[in-house]
């Protein structure tokens, strides 16, 4: 009773949390339906521009947050906790399938509730159902759905719905913090993740399934309620331990997040403007080269003169000479000097590979320029060589005819390529791109490290602005994110090369870049598992202590129950006193051993039906037993005084006490405590006690007047002599005297009997052993006079018995039975006394039979009284039998006379329980 | 005396002592009274019933009072009270108790059966003597006897 009050106490103080938590999960809700309904974004958002919940979300945590309430305000109502499970099922019914159509990439209209919502915001959908929560929901669903079906039986439902709940707990703990510090760890957009809102109201349902689970589980099973709230505040310590090590962990990683993100930009910023430093430097070189022979007038005249007469062949070598050093200095590819007529003059080197045809065709134009002209990266065709060149014209010094064109031509494979593809450390994906606007496209100008001949072959449309290539030519510079042209994530810092309209791209991989740092957040996330594992050992270990102090109380407490239970058992047993208790409402009866005993029910059977225990009562005592009953209920309390047959019909006289226990103070609820004492001792000491007070009185009531007769004798007869000797009447005298005599004498044996039979019992001689036929050869050898004289024939049996016990007195019962016998021989010829015993019921019964004058049955009762004589004619006082009754009684034993009547001689029996056994086993007399 | 009428008494008394007193004393009057004497409750019985050796009415008639002792062998006298008051014949018949016993439970007992006086047998010879005078004065002399 009061067990289930405390668990009934700790049950209310979780619930209270639970509904805190549901009522926030529900407000939740139902602030975001409204922000939906009114178009306030941030109610359903939590802050402007971030992603709101769904309606759908929003009206499913409702519900859920719903029918936790309703179970909890009424626990004990079956069609209620039917309608939370409905509730449920459907609410993990619909999330399944919303994933499902989320995960085909189908968003169901239906989740706007009718509402005016844009499908898609930032190409993200709104207003419907992320992935995690229609994953998540239908896990709290399951959670909450095993904790509604647990039970006693199956406590491990709770168990499992205690876990699943913690599990949630830290999903909504991680998101809530994903919230706080920033974008999630997770990289790349496949899991669309939770609103804020949605967030807290996970994290709140959680809370309120694990508030409600935990004291169902094995946690808390059977623990007293002072050890329930340490264990309590155990598991939030380890809950928050664990949170706050994921979130010291997010924080670290996030922190150190950045921290690469700013070395990596740097790295990529610095590479990238070292290589445009160079590229612009080497290109500068080459065209400083160029400018040396524009508007050179030494070259100009050995231009001249070998045009004018091309026989001369000094100024030929000359001018040999001079381009061949150029280029071997500086590293041309070619260099070809062309007449003004377009023909080739010189061409160096002499076996050069073909001079493109883009070159070629820009000679007249080349010609006609007095500048120098650069031609940036050409090739012929797709797989002709990708070159460079710069035409510088030659003019007359005079007349600024033009003399030629002399082209310089630049391999970009011999250095430039080779350079923009170096990076300064080792890596997988990093690459530098040297691109330019090409029309409507961006015209890739190196080869690439993950495309073969790609160098003017690459060109990508300037609408996939998500490149960082198309990026760079559309003026962005700096670091970008994007997607590079083989589809990878990239990273990249966008700088223009000076004095050009090229562009430098210099990019990486995210997933080499972010590698590293997923190697960190492994890392972090070990040890995060592995601090929160250590944690729950050391949880673990106070709770163990905790435990072990728990059922060491819990042991010793069962001990002192136990031993109390024992003691209460014990002192029913000595005192005959057993308990019940009654519960209506099972309608059974449970009844302590000495209850069982006393009522002589099956042992064994503790718990019965209250027929049952009422039923060995008296039947003639059915009305006080109604009474009784009757009592309990009008009164609260009742006693009853009946009999029991118990067993083999033995009566038992039972007190009985009920009174009615109210288990709460204002309800109807109540149990009925009883006690039952068995009086049957005390019953039966009273009747002997009222049979002895009876005989007492008998006995001084005979004795006063047995002794008071002979008294009114003397007195009487002393006066008729004192009147006699007055009248001298001698014969009156004489008949006075013997009146006197008779009387005084009579009073004097009267005295000696009553003093022998006043010492039985109170002088008890030792306890001997004899055998019964020596006893009754005893007792025949007291009466040898009479029987000689009488000549009575006595026949003992020769069945052997013995006696234990005062030897001399149950001689003295022989002998007054037989002396009994002889004088109420009345006038049988063939006098005969039979002496013996019988075994009826197993117990010995002796008797002392004659075929003498018997005995009037009216009489029968009476020839034991004290100094009863049934003829006044016979000797004595008629204490013999008395006596013998008196000395049977000590011996435990009963008396009674049998006779078939007068003439028919007369049988007295008796047992002498006292007298069979052993002292050793037997009970003292 | 005031009435010659002799008139029969059944003295229920065990012991001879005191029947003899008995005797003695209402000798005195010299009336003409016939004392029945009886030693236990059966005689006592048998007589008044006519049964037994008094079956003969005539030899024993049907007394007139009875004198009778409480202690008796086989039937006590309160047993023989009781039957002769429950006989519709014989419950006119004056009985007084005379015994030793001065027990209250005796005296009321007695009343109850319907005895018409307890007398206590006084243990002094001058008392007793007294009393069986009185009670032959008042019982022969005075009392009138139904016919």
């Amino acid at each position: 009773m009061k067990n289930t009050d405390n668990i009934a106490g700790k049950d209310r103080r979780f619930r209270a949390v639970a509904i805190v938590c549901v009522a926030v999960c529900a407000a939740v809700g139902i602030v975001a339906l409204l922000g939906w309904f009114f178009d306030v974004p941030v109610l359903s958002s939590f802050g402007t521009g971030k992603k709101p919940m769904g309606p759908s979300t929003a009206v499913l945590l409702i519900l859920f947050a719903f029918s936790i309430f309703a179970r909890v305000q009424a626990p004990k109502n079956g069609k209620i906790k039917f309608a939370a499970a409905c509730i449920v099922l459907f609410i993990a019914a619909a999330c399944v399938s919303l994933f499902i159509a989320s995960s085909s990439g189908i968003f169901l209209h239906i989740e706007h509730l009718g509402l005016p919502i844009p499908h898609l915001q930032d190409g993200i959908p709104l207003g419907h159902m992320s992935k995690v929560t229609s994953l998540g929901l239908p896990f709290a669903a399951i959670s909450y759905l095993l904790l509604l079906f647990s039970s006693k039986k199956r406590p491990w439902l709770a168990d499992i719905s205690w876990v699943l709940s913690c599990a949630f707990i830290f999903v909504g703990i991680t998101l809530a913090l994903s919230f706080a510090f920033g974008t999630p760890m997770l990289f790349g957009d496949i899991l669309i993740l939770p609103s804020a809102p949605s967030t807290v109201a996970f994290f709140s349902l959680g809370l309120a399934i694990f508030h409600l689970a935990l004291p169902r589980t094995w946690l808390f099973r059977d623990r007293t309620e002072h050890a329930y709230f340490s264990y309590y505040i155990l598991t939030l310590t380890f809950i928050v331990i664990s949170s706050a090590f994921i979130t010291g962990g997010y924080v670290y990683l996030r922190a150190y997040e950045k921290h690469f993100e700013r070395q990596i930009e740097n790295q990529l910023e610095a590479v990238a403007k070292l290589k445009v430093l160079n590229v612009s430097k080497w290109w500068n070189e080459r065209l400083g080269i160029a400018t040396v022979f524009h508007d050179n007038e030494i070259f100009a005249e050995l231009v001249e003169k070998y045009s004018e007469v091309p026989e001369n062949v000094q100024a030929k070598r000359k001018l040999e000479q001079w381009l061949e050093k150029t280029k071997g200095i500086h590293q041309y590819d070619g260099l070809i000097l062309f007449d003004s007529m377009g023909g080739v003059t010189i061409e160096l080197p002499h076996k050069h590979p073909g001079i493109p045809d883009k070159i070629k065709e820009k000679i007249p134009e080349a010609l006609k320029s007095d500048k120098i002209t650069r031609m940036d990266f050409f090739r012929d065709t797709p797989d002709s060589p990708v070159h460079l060149a710069i035409m510088v014209p030659v003019f007359d010094r005079l007349d600024k005819r033009p003399l030629g064109v002399l082209v310089f031509i630049i391999d970009p494979t011999d250095y430039l390529y080779p350079f923009i593809q170096r990076w300064p450390a080792p890596t997988d994906t990093a690459e530098t791109l040297l691109v330019r606007k090409d029309g409507s496209d961006v015209l890739f100008l190196n080869d690439l490290r993950f495309k073969e001949n790609a160098a003017l072959n690459l060109r990508i449309s300037l609408i996939h602005d998500e490149v960082p290539a198309v990026k760079a030519v559309t003026g962005v510079s700096g670091i970008v994110e994007g997607i590079d042209y083989k589809g990878f994530e990239v990273v990249a810092y966008i700088l223009d090369v000076p004095g050009t309209d090229w562009s430098l791209v210099a990019k990486m991989a995210k997933s080499e870049l972010y590698a590293a740092l997923r190697e960190r957040m492994f890392g972090v996330s070990l040890l995060i598992v592995f601090m929160i594992f250590n944690v729950g050992i050391a949880i673990a270990f106070v709770w163990r202590q905790q435990s072990l102090s728990f059922y060491r109380e819990r042991y010793l407490l069962t001990e002192t129950l136990r031993e109390s239970e024992r003691r209460l058992r014990r002192a029913e047993e000595i005192g005959h006193l057993g308990h019940w208790n009654y519960d209506p409402e099972m309608k059974t009866v449970s009844l302590s051993d000495e209850m069982i005993s006393i009522f002589g029910l099956p042992p064994g059977e503790l718990n019965t039906s209250p027929e049952k225990m009422f039923a060995p009562i008296h039947p003639e005592d059915g009305n006080a037993l109604m009474k009784f009953v009757a009592e309990i209920v009008s009164k609260g309390k009742s006693e009853i005084q009946c009999r029991i047959i118990g067993p083999g019909g033995a009566l038992r006289y039972i007190t009985g006490i009920a009174e009615m226990n109210r288990l709460y103070e204002d309800a109807e609820a109540y149990t009925v405590f009883g006690t039952a004492l068995d009086t049957t001792e005390l019953k039966r000491a009273e009747i002997e006690l009222k049979e002895k007070n009876d005989e007492l009185m008998r006995f001084t009531y005979t004795v006063s007047h047995d002794l008071k007769s002979p008294l009114v004798t003397i007195r009487t007869f002393a006066g008729y002599l004192q009147k006699d000797i007055g009248k001298q009447d001698a014969e009156r005298i004489n008949s006075d005297i013997s009146y006197i005599l008779n009387a005084s004498q009579k009073m004097s044996r009267l005295l000696d009997e009553l003093l022998q039979l006043s010492r039985i019992g109170r002088i008890v001689n030792a306890v001997t052993e004899a055998p019964f036929q020596s006893v009754v050869a005893e007792a025949m050898k007291l009466c040898a006079g009479e029987i000689d004289k009488n000549k009575v024939e006595i026949i003992v049996t020769q069945e052997p018995a013995a006696l234990f016990g005062d030897i001399r007195r149950l001689i003295e019962v022989f002998q007054n039975l037989i002396d009994n016998s002889i004088k109420f021989m009345g006038s049988q010829p063939s006098p005969e006394i039979q002496i013996g015993f019988d075994v009826m019921n197993g117990n010995k019964v002796y008797y002392v039979k004659d075929n003498g004058a018997g005995i009037d049955n009216r009489y029968l009762s009476k020839v034991f009284d004290l100094f009863e004589k049934l003829d006044p004619s016979t000797e004595g006082t008629g204490i013999g039998l008395a006596l013998v009754q008196r000395i049977i009684e000590v011996h435990g034993g009963k008396i009674w006379v049998e006779s078939g009547g007068v003439g028919k001689g007369a049988i007295f029996r008796f047992t002498l329980p006292n007298a069979e056994l052993k002292p050793e086993q037997g009970v003292r007399s | 005396m005031v009435k010659g009428q002799p008139i029969t008494i059944l003295l229920v008394e065990d012991e001879p002592a005191h029947a003899e007193i008995v005797k003695r004393n209402l000798a005195d009057f010299r009336v003409a009274n016939r004392i029945v004497h009886v030693a236990d409750g059966q005689a006592a019985l048998d007589y008044i019933f006519h049964k037994g050796v008094y079956a003969d009415p005539a030899g024993s008639p049907t007394p007139d009072m009875i004198l009778l002792d409480l202690r008796l062998p086989k039937v006590d006298g309160m047993e023989v009270l009781k039957r002769i008051k429950a006989d519709d014949k014989l419950k006119h018949i004056p009985t007084v108790v005379l015994t030793t016993s001065a027990a209250e439970t005796d005296i009321v007992k007695a009343y109850g059966y319907g005895a018409g006086s307890y007398l206590v047998k006084p243990v002094d010879f001058e008392k007793f003597t007294k009393l069986m005078d009185t009670f032959g004065f008042y019982w022969l002399a005075w009392n009138t006897f139904p016919q």
